[in-house]
C-alpha cells in the first residue's frame, strides 16, 4: 500500500498567470456585458422575453448577488429599446356612474396634451361663460322672463282686486299676507260698528264675496307656483341656450383635435352636457364663483374637478416600451390605488386622487420585481397574479375585501393589461412556489437559471477581467493593473471553493474592488495593485475575526484542549466549518473513541444527546458498518464503541468527519496511537474509500492557523480527500509555510492510507488465506475484536453456568 | 374715483317702514347712507290703523303669503304681529349697529304711510321712503344685510340711481346726496333733466357734472310734464333708487300722495 506523500506547492493555489493577459491596466479593456458567461439563463430571457403567449412569464433564479436583477435590466432596456413606445393612460370623470371612472386609452404624448387642453377649457370657460351671462342682452332676456312672471303675477292680483271692487270688497295688504274687507260707498274699509249695522243680508252676501274672494286668492297661489316653475325652466333654457353658445365652439375644437379617439368624443359630449346643466358652477354668487374658482393650492375648486383630467400614465417623453423596476412592490405600488383625503372629519375621494401603480407604468412593457419582496408584502403576490391571470388591471382595496372600512371609495375602469413580468429571486423560492402554489406554474412558465460560477479557463479569465474593468468604470474606481486583476481572479476561485472556476458573484467583486480603492487611495496610488486587493482581503478578514481569534487563543491557553504535538490513541484532530455571516473559517476539534466489551453498537454521543444532526448520524453508521462488514464478516460483533466530539456543546452536522471518527475507532481497537500533529478531514462509505468534503481550504487554514498560534514544528499537516485537491485555493501564508516544509497537505483516497499517515504504522493488505498482514493495524483491529469476541462468548458461558447452578438451586 | 366731500347732516337720517309692506333694501341704504355722512338713523315704523280696523270684523281671514293658507284674524293678533314686526326690526338695527357706527331709534306711528312719511321728513334733510309696490304673494321677506355688505349687493344688482335736477337749490341738495349715495353703494347715477331750451338742459348738466366733481353722471332729459315721464322711467321693475327734492311743486301739492303711490322703487326726499 502505498503511503501518500505531501502535496506539491503548485496542487495548493492555481494562481493567475498574468503574463497572459494582453494589458496592463483595466482601463484599456473594453466593457462587458453583464450578461457574460450566463448562456443558459440569457437564453431563457431572450426565450421568454420575446415569446408572446399568455403565461410565459419569467423567473430569474440563482444565488444573491450574482448579478441577475443587472443582467435582467440590460436585457430588458435592450429589448424594450426596440419596440413601440406603449400609450398613455388617464381616469376621467364618469358623468353617468360617477362611482366608475372611465379608464381611457390614448397615444403617447396625447394623454399630458389632452390634461393641458381639458385645464385650458375650464380656465376659458371661467372667463367665457360669465362674460356669456353679464352682459346687456342677456340680463334684458332674463329680467324679461322675471317680469313676464312678475306682470303676470300682478296683473292676476289686481284683476282679483278688481273683482272684488266690484263687489263691494278691498284686496288688504297685512305684515304677513292679505286679507278681503268690505268697503262703503266712500271706498272707505268699514269698522266692525258699521258692519253690525249692515243688514244681515248684506252680511251674508260679504261674507260669501269673502269667502270666494280668499278661495281665488288661495288658486291664484297656487296657480303662482306653476307659473313660477314655468319662468324657472324658462330661465334654465335661457341659461342652457347661452352656455351651449358659449361652450360650444371651445369643445368642437377639442372634438376636431381628438376626432380619432372615440372614448375622447365620448367625454368631451358628456362635459359639454354636464356643463350646460351646471353653469352656475361657472358664474359669481354663492354657488359658483367664475373665474375665481380656484380652490386651495391652485387646483381647480371641487365643483371643477369633473372636468380634469387624471393622466395616471404619461408615456410621453419615453423611447420604447417601459421597463419599470418597482423596489417596493406592495399591493398598492403594483396595482394603484384610490386615495382618500380627510374633509370635516369624514374620508372622501374622487377620481383624480387614483394613483397608477407600477403594472399601469410598465403596461405594454414590461415589469422587474424582486420575488421575495412581492411575497413578503401582504395581499401583493395575490394581486400581481389575479391581475395577470385577469389581463387587466382593477384598483382594488384589499381592506374593502375584508369589509374593514366603509368609506366611500371608486370602483375604477379596470385597464388592460399587456406586460411581461420578470421575478428575480433565489432557487428555494422557485421550487417553493412550484410546489406550493399551482397557479405559479401556469403563470411564469419561463426560468432562467443564473450560474454562480463559470469554468476557469484562459478565456473566462479573459472575460473576468473585463468584468473588473467595467465594474471599477461603473463605480469610478481607479483602474486595476494586471497583478490585481490577476489576484481578484485567484480570489474568484476561492469564492466558489474550486481551483478550476470561477465565481461570478458580482456582489462580493465590487465591495472587494471598492475597498482595494480605498486602500489604493490611502497609499495615494494611482492604480489598484495586487497589494491593495491583499489588503482589501486582509482588512475584510480581520474585522471579522474577532470569534476565531478568542477560539485561537482558548486552544494556545489549554481552554480548549487540542494537541498539536504527540500521540494519542483514540484520539484525534477534527476538522470542522463555522459559519458566522460574513466570515467563514475552519476550527479544529478533538474527536475521541472508546471501545469495550459489548454487543456490536457504536454509540454516537452526539446524536445521544441530539446534537448531531441527521448526516453525521448517517456517516457514524457507514462508518459503523465499514468496521463490521472489513473485521466481523465472520464472527459477531461483541464491541461497544462510543464516539464524541469533544468540548463541543452546540449542534454538529455533515459527514466530513467520518473519516477522522473512523481512524479514532480504530485507533482504539488496536491500540495504536495517532500523531496529534494531523488533523484529518473527509468522509467515507462503506468500502472505505474517501470522498470529498466542502469547506476545505477553510479547515486546512483552521488547523494551519491554531498550529501557527501554538508553534509549527514542522510534522504537522491536514489530511484531505484526493477528491478535493482540486478545490484547493489556500491562503498565501499557508501555501508559502508549505513551501519552506513547516506545514503539510496530505491527500489520500482510502482510510487505510489516512490510518497510516495517522500512526505511522502499515495499514496493512488482506491476505489471501484471510486476514491481514501482520503487525498491521488492519490485523490488529481484527485481532482485537476477535478477542472482544471471545470475552463476550466466555462471559456468556459463565454467565449461563450460573444462571444453570441457580437453577439447581431452585 | 375721488369721494365726494361728505354730506354733512345735523339731524339723523328718517326711514319710514311701512309694517305691512316692510322693505329690507330701504333700510339698508338708508344705513349705507348713515354710515358714510355719520349720522344717526331714526327708524319710523308706521302701523296701518285701517289694518287693526278691519281685523276685527267678523268676514276677514288673512290668505298667507307663502303658503296660501287661512287663519282668523282680530286686532289682538294683528297688533302682536305688528309688535314681532318692531322687535324684529329692532333686532337688525341692533345687529347693523354693532358692525357700523350708526346709531338708530326706531319710533312706532299709527296712520297713512306716506301722509306719516311725508310728516316725518319735514323736519330732517334726508328721509327713506318704501316704493308703492306691493310684494306679490310667494315672495318672501327679505333680510337687512349688514351696511359693508349692502353697497356690494345693490352694486351686484346693478341698481341705477335716479334724481331729478332742474338746477334749484333743493334740487341740488338732492343731487348732492344722490351722488353721495352713488358713490357709497357703487352705482350709477342718472341724473333727470327736465326739457325745455337745448342751453339750458346743457347747463343743467354741466352743473351737475360740476358737483359731482369726478363721478360720471348719466343723463337723461323729460319731458316738462315730470309726473308721467318719471311714472313711465320708473315703472315697476325698473329698479333702483329715486333721491327727490322735498321742497318741489310736484310733493307740495294735494297729488303728493299719489305721486308717491305710483312709484315703486324707493325714494329718498332731501329737504
Amino acid at each position: 500500500m502505498r503511503t501518500p506523500k505531501p502535496l506539491p506547492v503548485k496542487a495548493l493555489y492555481r494562481a493567475c498567470d498574468v503574463r497572459l493577459f494582453d494589458f496592463e491596466t483595466t482601463e484599456e479593456l473594453d466593457d462587458i456585458s453583464a450578461v457574460s458567461g450566463q448562456t443558459r439563463a440569457m437564453g431563457a430571457l431572450h426565450f421568454g422575453l420575446d415569446i408572446r403567449q399568455i403565461g410565459f412569464n419569467v423567473f430569474a433564479l440563482g444565488l444573491p448577488g450574482v448579478g441577475k436583477f443587472t443582467a435582467v435590466e440590460e436585457l430588458l432596456r435592450q429589448v424594450a429599446g426596440d419596440q413601440d413606445v406603449a400609450p398613455d393612460w388617464c381616469y376621467l370623470h364618469n358623468f353617468e356612474q360617477p362611482k366608475q371612472p372611465t379608464a381611457v386609452r390614448l397615444p403617447a404624448g396625447r394623454g399630458a396634451r389632452f390634461r393641458k387642453d381639458m385645464e385650458g377649457l375650464v380656465e376659458e370657460l371661467g372667463s367665457v361663460i360669465p362674460a356669456a351671462f353679464d352682459n346687456e342682452d342677456t340680463h334684458a332676456r332674463l329680467a324679461e322672463i322675471e317680469e313676464e312672471f312678475r306682470e303676470r303675477r300682478t296683473q292676476a292680483l289686481e284683476e282679483l282686486r278688481q273683482v272684488g271692487i266690484k263687489r263691494g270688497i278691498a284686496l288688504v295688504e297685512t305684515p304677513t299676507g292679505f286679507t278681503f274687507a268690505p268697503i262703503g260707498e266712500a271706498k272707505q274699509i268699514l269698522d266692525p260698528t258699521q258692519f253690525q249695522h249692515l243688514p244681515e243680508a248684506e252680511q251674508n252676501r260679504i261674507q260669501k264675496v269673502v269667502t270666494e274672494l280668499q278661495e281665488s286668492l288661495q288658486k291664484l297661489l297656487r296657480q303662482f307656483q306653476g307659473w313660477q316653475k314655468e319662468s324657472r325652466e324658462k330661465l334654465r333654457a335661457l341659461h342652457r341656450e347661452i352656455t351651449r353658445f358659449a361652450v360650444g365652439h371651445l369643445i368642437d375644437s377639442l372634438r376636431e383635435d381628438y376626432a380619432d379617439i372615440d372614448a375622447i368624443q365620448a367625454h368631451l359630449a358628456a362635459v359639454e352636457h354636464d356643463i350646460v346643466l351646471h353653469v352656475n358652477d361657472f358664474l359669481p354668487g354663492a354657488e359658483g364663483m367664475g373665474v375665481l374658482n380656484i380652490g386651495a393650492f391652485g387646483q381647480p375648486a371641487p365643483a371643477l374637478k369633473r372636468y380634469s383630467v387624471n393622466l395616471v400614465v404619461d408615456n410621453g417623453d419615453h423611447r420604447g416600451s417601459p421597463v419599470v423596476l418597482e423596489s417596493l412592490p406592495n399591493h398598492e405600488n403594483l396595482v394603484g390605488c384610490v386615495e382618500h383625503q380627510a374633509q370635516m372629519g369624514t374620508l372622501v375621494t374622487d377620481f383624480t386622487m387614483i394613483k397608477a401603480g407600477a403594472l399601469h407604468r410598465a403596461n405594454g412593457g414590461y415589469i422587474l420585481l424582486d420575488a421575495q419582496k412581492v411575497l413578503m408584502q401582504p395581499f401583493a403576490w395575490e394581486s400581481l397574479k389575479r391581475a395577470l391571470q385577469s389581463r387587466e388591471i382593477r384598483i382594488a382595496a384589499p381592506e374593502r375585501s375584508f369589509a374593514l372600512v366603509s368609506t366611500t371609495s371608486l370602483e375604477p375602469e379596470p385597464i388592460p393589461l399587456e406586460i411581461k413580468v420578470v421575478l428575480v429571486g433565489e432557487r428555494y423560492l422557485y421550487y417553493f412556489l412550484h410546489e406550493l402554489d399551482p397557479d405559479f406554474s401556469n403563470l411564469f412558465k419561463v426560468a432562467a437559471d443564473f450560474d454562480d460560477s463559470v469554468d476557469r479557463t484562459t478565456q473566462s479569465q479573459d472575460d473576468y477581467a473585463r468584468l473588473i474593468a467595467t465594474l471599477a468604470r461603473q463605480e469610478k474606481l481607479k483602474p486595476l493593473n494586471r497583478a490585481a486583476v490577476g489576484r481578484v481572479i485567484e480570489r474568484a476561485s476561492r469564492l466558489c471553493e474550486d481551483a478550476e472556476k470561477l465565481s461570478v458573484h458580482r456582489r462580493d467583486l465590487v465591495d472587494l474592488l471598492k475597498e482595494a480603492d480605498y486602500w489604493a487611495s490611502k497609499a495615494k496610488r494611482k492604480r489598484i495593485g495586487a497589494k491593495d486587493i491583499q489588503h482589501a482581503l486582509d482588512q475584510q478578514r480581520y474585522r471579522l475575526s474577532r470569534v476565531q481569534m478568542r477560539l485561537q487563543e482558548e486552544i494556545r491557553r489549554g481552554t480548549m484542549m487540542i494537541d498539536t504535538e504527540g500521540e494519542s490513541i483514540g484520539q484525534i484532530n477534527g476538522l470542522s466549518v463555522l459559519d458566522h455571516g460574513d466570515l467563514i473559517f475552519g476550527q479544529p476539534g478533538r474527536i475521541t473513541a472508546t471501545t469495550r466489551v459489548g454487543d456490536g453498537e457504536v454509540v454516537d454521543i452526539e446524536r445521544e444527546t441530539e446534537l448531531g444532526g441527521a448526516i453525521h448520524t448517517k456517516g457514524v453508521l457507514i462508518l459503523s458498518n465499514f468496521l463490521m462488514s472489513r473485521y466481523a464478516g465472520d464472527h459477531p460483533v461483541s464491541l461497544t464503541a462510543s464516539l464524541v466530539f469533544e468540548q463541543s456543546y452546540g449542534s454538529i452536522d455533515g459527514d466530513s468527519a467520518s473519516l477522522a471518527e473512523l481512524c479514532a475507532l480504530l485507533s482504539s481497537l488496536a491500540g495504536a496511537p495517532v500523531r496529534q500533529t494531523f488533523a484529518v478531514t473527509g468522509s467515507i462509505n462503506q468500502h472505505g474509500q474517501v470522498q470529498a468534503i466542502g469547506g476545505v481550504n477553510e479547515k486546512i487554514e483552521g488547523f494551519f492557523d491554531v498550529c501557527q498560534e501554538c508553534g509549527l514544528n514542522g510534522d504537522q499537516g491536514v489530511i484531505i480527500p484526493e477528491s478535493n485537491i482540486k478545490h484547493l485555493m489556500l491562503r498565501h501564508d499557508v501555501v508559502q509555510t508549505v513551501k519552506r516544509g513547516r506545514f503539510r497537505i496530505y491527500a489520500v483516497k482510502t482510510v487505510d492510507e489516512a490510518i497510516q499517515l495517522l500512526t505511522g504504522i502499515p495499514a496493512g493488505e488482506p491476505l489471501k488465506q484471510g486476514g491481514f498482514q501482520k503487525n498491521s493495524i488492519n490485523a490488529r483491529v481484527e485481532a482485537r475484536l476477535i478477542e472482544l469476541s471471545d470475552v463476550r462468548r466466555e462471559f456468556g458461558a459463565k454467565g449461563d453456568e450460573h444462571d444453570k447452578a441457580g437453577g439447581d438451586g431452585d | 374715483m375721488t369721494e365726494p366731500a361728505p354730506t354733512a347732516s345735523s339731524t339723523p337720517i328718517v326711514v319710514a317702514i311701512n309694517a305691512a309692506r316692510r322693505c329690507g333694501e330701504t333700510l339698508e341704504l338708508a344705513t349705507a347712507l348713515a354710515a358714510s355722512i355719520g349720522a344717526d338713523l331714526e327708524v319710523v315704523f308706521v302701523e296701518d290703523a285701517k289694518l287693526l280696523q278691519l281685523a276685527d270684523l267678523p268676514v276677514t281671514r288673512e290668505v298667507d303669503r307663502i303658503s296660501g293658507t287661512t287663519r282668523e284674524m282680530d286686532s289682538q293678533r294683528m297688533l302682536r304681529t305688528l309688535r314681532c314686526e318692531v322687535l324684529q326690526l329692532r333686532r337688525e338695527l341692533s345687529r347693523i349697529g354693532k358692525t357700523t357706527t350708526v346709531r338708530s331709534t326706531v319710533r312706532v306711528v299709527r296712520g297713512h304711510y306716506f301722509s306719516e312719511a311725508l310728516a316725518a321728513s319735514a323736519s330732517v334733510q334726508v328721509t327713506f321712503m318704501h316704493g308703492a309696490r306691493s310684494r306679490l304673494p310667494g315672495e318672501h321677506k327679505p333680510r337687512t344685510p349688514a351696511t359693508s355688505g349692502a353697497a356690494v349687493g345693490w352694486a351686484a344688482r346693478k341698481q341705477p340711481l335716479w334724481t331729478l335736477f332742474d338746477g334749484s337749490p333743493a334740487s341740488a341738495r338732492a343731487l348732492k346726496v344722490a351722488i353721495k349715495l352713488a358713490y357709497t353703494l357703487a352705482g350709477n347715477l342718472v341724473v333727470l333733466v327736465p326739457g325745455g331750451r337745448a342751453e339750458d338742459v346743457e347747463n343743467r348738466k354741466r352743473e351737475a357734472q360740476a358737483a359731482a366733481d369726478r363721478v360720471d353722471l348719466q343723463y337723461l332729459v323729460v319731458a316738462e310734464n315730470r309726473f308721467s315721464q318719471l311714472g313711465r322711467v320708473l315703472a315697476p321693475g325698473a329698479g333702483g333708487l329715486l333721491v327727490l327734492a322735498r321742497k318741489s311743486p310736484d310733493l307740495e301739492s294735494s297729488a303728493a300722495l299719489d305721486y308717491l303711490e305710483s312709484l315703486a322703487v324707493p325714494v329718498v326726499l332731501v329737504a
